[in-house]
């Protein structure tokens, strides 16, 4: 009589534990996001003219991660070379840009479908919101 | 009489039409100039094959993009591992492109091609090496690390 009492409350209490567990649980088995790639922020639907923005890929190297940015300040500017740092989803970069000797780092997160984070000019006030989306070849690879 | 000089007017505009129509696909190249359009010069060209066991990649992969005064080049070596990035000046002249790089404490190397729509085909100057190399580096969209690993072994069988 007791036992048949208690069975539910086990039950609910494992399902209880099974409701906090799960996403954890989930968030650990989660595959961690495709860091190599090509990222741009340049539309298609615009003219260079008009954008302000940055291409960058990501390719390992034997010493690890390295980037490459083209940014694009109403025309294309001189790609810079870039240090790529990841830790799970968080990825970090700096590059010293040729056309004004400025370092630009940028702070983010990377997943399926781009990079999402700030954009600051090292010893600078301010910083750009910047969504890079994931892109298979550059806005040069088409005609 | 009306008709007849409206005989007379098509009898002269046939000829003429004729002798348009004739000389009409050579007239781009009177005076020694083709109306050929220049390539394109800005893209991602790519030459590399995997290792027999599939487990390495060999290679070179080039982006040239357009920039202030020119073109430059991001160029990434496959030496059955990826070496680092390098970027190099793109000369060019017409459809002749050639740029000099070198690896961290590499040879120079020189490299000498015609671009044309599917690719530049040209020569690899090692420093120190006597025999240039051929090359043929296609044009593609995209680098290998654009897809993912089992499609891009799918797409470069090894040679």
């Amino acid at each position: 009589m007791l036992l048949t009492a208690r069975l539910p409350l086990r039950a609910l209490t494992a399902a209880a534990l099974l409701c906090l567990l799960a996403p954890a649980w989930t968030r650990a088995m989660e595959k961690p996001p495709k860091i190599t790639g090509t990222y741009s922020g340049v539309s298609r639907l615009r003219s260079l003219g008009e954008q302000n923005t940055l291409e960058l890929r990501i390719v390992p190297t034997n010493e690890g991660y390295q980037g490459i940015v083209q940014r694009f300040a109403r025309r294309p500017l001189r790609p810079s070379l870039a240090e790529v740092a990841v830790d799970g989803e968080r990825i970090s970069f700096s590059f010293s840009d040729p056309t004004d000797g400025a370092i630009r780092i940028f702070q983010g997160r990377i997943d399926q479908t781009g990079l999402t984070g700030v954009l600051r000019v090292k010893g600078r006030p301010g910083f750009s919101y910047e969504y890079i989306q994931r892109k298979t070849g550059t806005y040069w690879d088409e005609p | 009489m009306r008709h007849s000089f409206l005989l007379h007017l098509a009898a002269l505009a046939l000829p003429l039409c004729a002798l348009l129509g004739l000389l009409a696909p050579a007239r781009p190249c009177l005076g020694g100039q083709t109306a050929a359009k220049p390539p394109r010069i800005a893209g991602t060209f790519s030459q590399y094959s995997f290792t027999k066991d599939a487990a390495d990649l060999d290679g070179l992969e080039l982006r040239i993009v357009p920039v202030p005064g020119g073109y430059q080049a991001v160029i990434q070596e496959f030496e059955r591992e990826p070496l680092a990035l390098v970027l190099a000046d793109v000369d060019v002249d017409r459809d002749r492109v050639s740029f000099s790089f070198r690896q961290p404490d590499g040879p120079l190397q020189t490299f000498q091609g015609v671009i044309a729509g599917d690719g530049i085909r040209g020569t690899m100057r090692v420093e120190g090496q006597a025999k240039p190399r051929e090359c043929f580096l296609a044009r593609a969209t995209g680098v290998v690390w654009d897809q993912p690993v089992s499609a891009a072994r799918k797409e470069h069988t090894c040679f």
